[in-house]
C-alpha cells in the first residue's frame, strides 16, 4: 500500500484547482446548458462535454479573472455546437440570444448557487399532492399526459398544478435567497 | 417579427418551454420577449435555474455536494491529470468508473465508497473528480456494525425496480452493485440478481448492504428471495442480529423490523437459519425451517411455527363480461381456491366457505360504489405462463378512497389464534381502454385493525405486466384474531401519492398448529 504523499507537486495543485473551480462553478454551468438543452439526456451529454472541454483548456484559464465567466463560455460553444447537430429541432435560441443568456447567468451565478441552497427547505412547504407531482416531473422525468394518469387528474389540472408549484417555489426562494443576503450583512 | 408577450403569460410560456410543452409559435413568441425585455430574460434565467435546481435537489445534488466538499480537503493525486482527461474522454462511463476503481484499489487502500449505482452523466463527472481526488484508507461511512465486505467487486446487478426512489443516488435497472454498497429503498420495489443468480426483491421501506456474490445484509425491511439454480444454493441473507438465513434452493421471505427481530417464511424448499457464533472453530448448529413454516427469530433463537391452509378465496366475476373462457357460476375455480361471486356487489357483501375446522364468513365493506365489479381476463392462452392464472384475472377494488376492509368470522376462527394470510392482487387492465389505468405501478398493503393485529405487503405491480410466477404479486404474513373472533383487514394504498388504485385478487387462510419452541434439531 501506498502511503499518500504530504507535500502536494505542481501537479496535484493544478488539480486541486480545477477540481474547486468545477465544483463550485457546475450548478451555474449546469443551469445555463439546461436553459438551453430541454432533452435531459442531451442535456447530461453537454454538461458532460464541457465539463471535459474546461479540464482540457484549464491551462488557458487566467486564475486573476473569475472562473463562472470562462467557463460558460466554453458551455455556450458546447451548446452551438450541439445546436448546429441537432438543427431539425424547432426550439432551439437563436446565437445572439443564447449569449444574451450566458451574459445573465454569468451576472446572477452566485445567486443560481443561493437559489440551489434554498430550495430544500421550499419544497419541503408544497402540499403533498403539488409536491408528488413535482417528484414525478423531476424524478421520474414524467410528461404532463403520464403524470395525469399516475394522480388520476386530468393534462390541464396537472399543467396547472405543476405551473403554480414553481411559482410558488420561485417566490419561495426568491424570499429566502433575500433572507440568506440579509443574514450575510 | 411577432407581438411581445403578455407580461401575464410569461411564466406559462417560460414553464411550458422548460417542460417542452411549448409550440413553435409560442417558443418564437417568448424569444422575442426575451430578446427584448430585460426583466423578462431575468426572469427566464431566474426559473430556468430554479428547474435545474429541483433536479439536483430532488434527485442527487446534495449528497455529491458533501462528497465532493469532503474529499477535495484531500487531495493526493491518484492519477495523472492527463490520465484523468482522458477519462473522461472516454466518456466516464460507470463500468470505467468501477474499473478505475478496481485499479486504484489494488494500489491503495480504497474504499467502497462511491462506486455504484447508476449515476446521471453530470454526476458521474462529478463523482469521477471525487475518484480520482481520494486517497489513502478511509473508514467506510454508516458500515461499522455491518460485515466487512471482502473486495469491492462487482456482486450483483439491480435488474428490476417498481416504482423505487432511493435514499442515495438513484440507481436504475442494468446497474452494477458492488461489495459494501448500501442500498435504501423508500418507495416501490426493486430486484437484484447476485452473481451466482439469487434472485432477491426487496421492498420499501428497506436497507440492504451487499456483501459478496452470494450474500447481503438485510438491515430493514422485507426481502423476497429466491434460488433457482444450483450455483445460487447457499445464497445468504444476514440478519442485524448476527444470524444469517442460507437458501437451500428454495422460496423464501424474510422481513426485520425496525427492533431487529426477523421473520423468515419458506414458501418452496428448504432454508437454513444460522446463528451466529462468535468461534470460527464452533459449528454452529443450523435450524431448517421447511416450506410452510415460518420462523420468528428472537433474542438468538428461532421460534418455528407451521400452519395449515383451511381455505382460498378467489374473487371472481361470475358476470357476462367475460372475455376469455367462460368460468364455472360457482364453487371451485381452480385447485383450492373456491369462488367469491363479484356480481353481488354491495356494501357488507358477505360468503361463507365450509373449510375443515368449521365455517368462515368473509365480508368486504368500504369497496367502489361507483362501479359494479370489473372483470378482466388475461386475453389469451399465450399470456398464461404460470399456472393458476385464474387467481390474478379479477379482483375486488377500491379506486376513490384508496381503502377497503375485510372481515373473516365464523367457527374456524378462534379468539386470540394466529393465523397465516396470504394475499395477490393484480390488475391484468386493458391496454386498449385509455381510461383504465394500464402501464401504472400500484401498489397495497394490508394491516390489521379493531383488535387484529399483524401487517403484510405491500404488494406492488404495474398493470398489464402480468405475473411470470404465481407468487410474483402475493404476500404472507401472520395475524391474530381479536377477542371475539374475528380478523379486520384493512387493505389501503401504499404509496404516499394519488394513485389510490387498490386491488385484491385472492387470499388464502392457513391457521397456526402445533408451536414448536425452536427445539427442532
Amino acid at each position: 500500500m501506498s502511503v499518500p504523499s504530504t507535500n502536494p507537486t505542481p501537479e496535484s495543485e493544478h488539480r486541486r484547482r480545477f477540481a474547486l473551480c468545477w465544483t463550485q462553478a457546475q450548478p451555474v454551468v449546469a443551469a445555463y446548458i439546461a436553459s438551453g438543452v430541454r432533452d435531459r439526456q442531451h442535456c447530461e451529454d453537454v454538461i458532460q462535454e464541457t465539463a471535459l472541454a474546461i479540464a482540457e483548456a484549464f491551462d488557458q484559464y487566467d486564475p486573476a479573472k473569475p472562473f463562472v465567466p470562462w467557463a460558460i463560455g466554453v458551455a455556450r460553444n458546447k451548446v452551438l455546437q450541439y445546436y448546429r447537430k441537432h438543427s431539425k429541432d424547432r426550439l432551439v435560441f437563436d446565437e445572439a440570444l443564447l449569449t444574451q443568456i450566458s451574459a445573465r447567468f454569468e451576472e446572477q451565478g452566485d445567486l443560481v448557487k443561493q437559489r440551489q441552497a434554498a430550495l430544500s427547505s421550499c419544497l419541503e412547504k408544497l402540499a403533498e399532492t403539488a409536491r408528488e407531482m413535482i417528484k414525478l416531473r423531476y424524478i421520474d422525468n414524467l410528461g404532463y399526459d403520464k403524470i395525469a394518469e399516475v394522480v388520476g387528474r386530468s393534462r390541464a389540472g396537472v399543467a396547472n398544478n405543476l405551473l403554480r408549484s414553481r411559482k410558488a417555489l420561485a417566490d419561495c426562494v426568491k424570499i429566502e435567497t433575500q433572507r440568506m443576503e440579509g443574514g450575510d450583512r | 417579427m411577432t407581438d411581445p408577450l403578455p407580461s401575464d403569460q410569461l411564466d406559462t410560456r417560460i414553464i411550458a418551454y422548460l417542460d417542452g410543452t411549448l409550440d413553435a409559435e409560442a417558443f418564437t413568441q417568448l424569444s422575442e420577449t426575451l430578446r427584448n425585455d430585460p426583466a423578462a430574460l431575468d426572469r427566464f434565467v431566474e426559473l430556468a435555474s430554479l428547474d435545474r435546481a429541483m433536479l439536483d435537489t430532488l434527485t442527487h445534488g446534495e449528497q455529491v455536494q458533501t462528497m465532493q466538499q469532503a474529499h477535495l480537503q484531500q487531495v493526493e493525486p491518484a492519477l495523472s491529470f492527463k490520465a484523468m482527461v482522458e477519462m473522461l474522454a472516454r466518456g466516464s462511463e460507470h463500468a470505467e468508473l468501477v474499473h478505475l476503481h478496481h485499479n486504484l484499489k489494488a494500489k491503495q487502500q480504497w474504499t467502497p465508497y462511491l462506486v455504484g449505482g447508476a449515476i446521471a452523466a453530470v454526476l458521474v463527472l462529478a463523482v469521477t473528480l471525487v475518484v480520482v481526488f481520494q486517497d489513502g484508507p478511509k473508514t467506510p461511512q454508516n458500515t461499522a456494525s455491518l460485515p466487512e465486505p471482502a473486495t469491492t467487486d462487482t456482486v450483483a446487478t439491480l435488474t428490476e425496480t417498481y416504482a423505487a426512489m432511493w435514499a442515495h443516488t438513484p440507481i436504475a435497472p442494468g446497474d452494477a452493485l458492488t461489495s459494501g454498497q448500501q442500498l435504501t429503498l423508500t418507495r416501490g420495489s426493486a430486484t437484484i440478481t447476485t452473481n451466482d443468480g439469487a434472485v432477491a426483491t426487496i421492498y420499501a421501506p428497506c436497507s440492504i448492504q451487499l456483501i459478496d456474490d452470494n450474500a447481503l445484509h438485510l438491515t430493514r425491511g422485507r426481502l423476497a428471495g429466491r434460488v433457482e439454480t444450483p450455483r445460487a444454493e447457499g445464497f445468504a441473507v444476514h440478519l442485524p442480529s448476527g444470524n444469517r438465513i442460507v437458501d437451500l434452493g428454495t422460496a423464501f421471505t424474510v422481513a426485520v423490523a425496525d427492533t431487529g427481530e426477523a421473520d423468515v417464511r419458506v414458501t418452496e424448499g428448504l432454508v437454513a437459519w444460522v446463528p451466529e457464533s462468535d468461534d470460527d472453530t464452533a459449528d454452529p448448529k443450523p435450524t431448517l425451517i421447511a416450506a410452510g413454516e415460518s420462523a420468528h427469530l428472537v433474542a438468538g433463537r428461532p421460534v418455528l411455527t407451521r400452519f395449515d391452509r383451511l381455505l382460498g378465496i378467489d374473487f371472481q366475476h361470475t358476470g357476462a363480461r367475460t372475455v376469455g373462457p367462460t368460468l364455472p357460476t360457482a364453487g371451485v375455480t381452480q385447485a383450492g381456491f373456491e369462488a367469491f361471486d363479484q356480481t353481488q356487489f354491495a356494501e357488507g357483501n358477505r360468503a361463507s366457505f365450509a373449510t375443515d375446522a368449521g365455517e368462515i364468513t368473509l365480508a368486504l365493506a368500504g369497496l367502489d360504489r361507483h362501479h359494479n365489479g370489473y372483470f378482466t381476463r388475461l386475453s389469451t392462452p399465450a399470456e398464461d405462463p404460470f399456472p393458476g392464472f385464474d387467481l390474478y384475472n379479477d379482483f375486488v377494488f377500491e379506486n376513490i378512497d384508496g381503502r377497503f376492509t375485510l372481515t373473516l368470522a365464523g367457527p374456524a376462527i378462534t379468539p386470540g389464534q394466529a393465523y397465516d394470510l396470504t394475499f395477490y392482487a393484480y390488475d391484468p387492465g386493458k391496454k386498449q381502454d385509455p381510461s383504465s389505468s394500464y402501464g401504472q405501478t400500484q401498489s397495497v398493503a394490508f394491516t390489521g385493525i379493531d383488535g387484529t393485529t399483524g401487517q403484510a405487503g405491500p404488494i406492488t405491480y404495474t398493470v398489464g405486466t402480468h405475473p411470470t410466477r404465481i407468487e410474483q404479486y402475493k404476500t404472507t404474513a401472520t395475524f391474530t384474531a381479536d377477542a371475539h373472533g374475528r380478523i379486520t383487514i384493512e387493505a389501503s394504498d401504499a404509496f404516499e401519492d394519488n394513485e389510490q388504485h387498490i386491488r385484491l385478487s385472492a387470499i388464502e387462510i392457513a391457521r397456526r398448529v402445533a408451536p414448536d419452541n425452536g427445539t427442532n434439531n
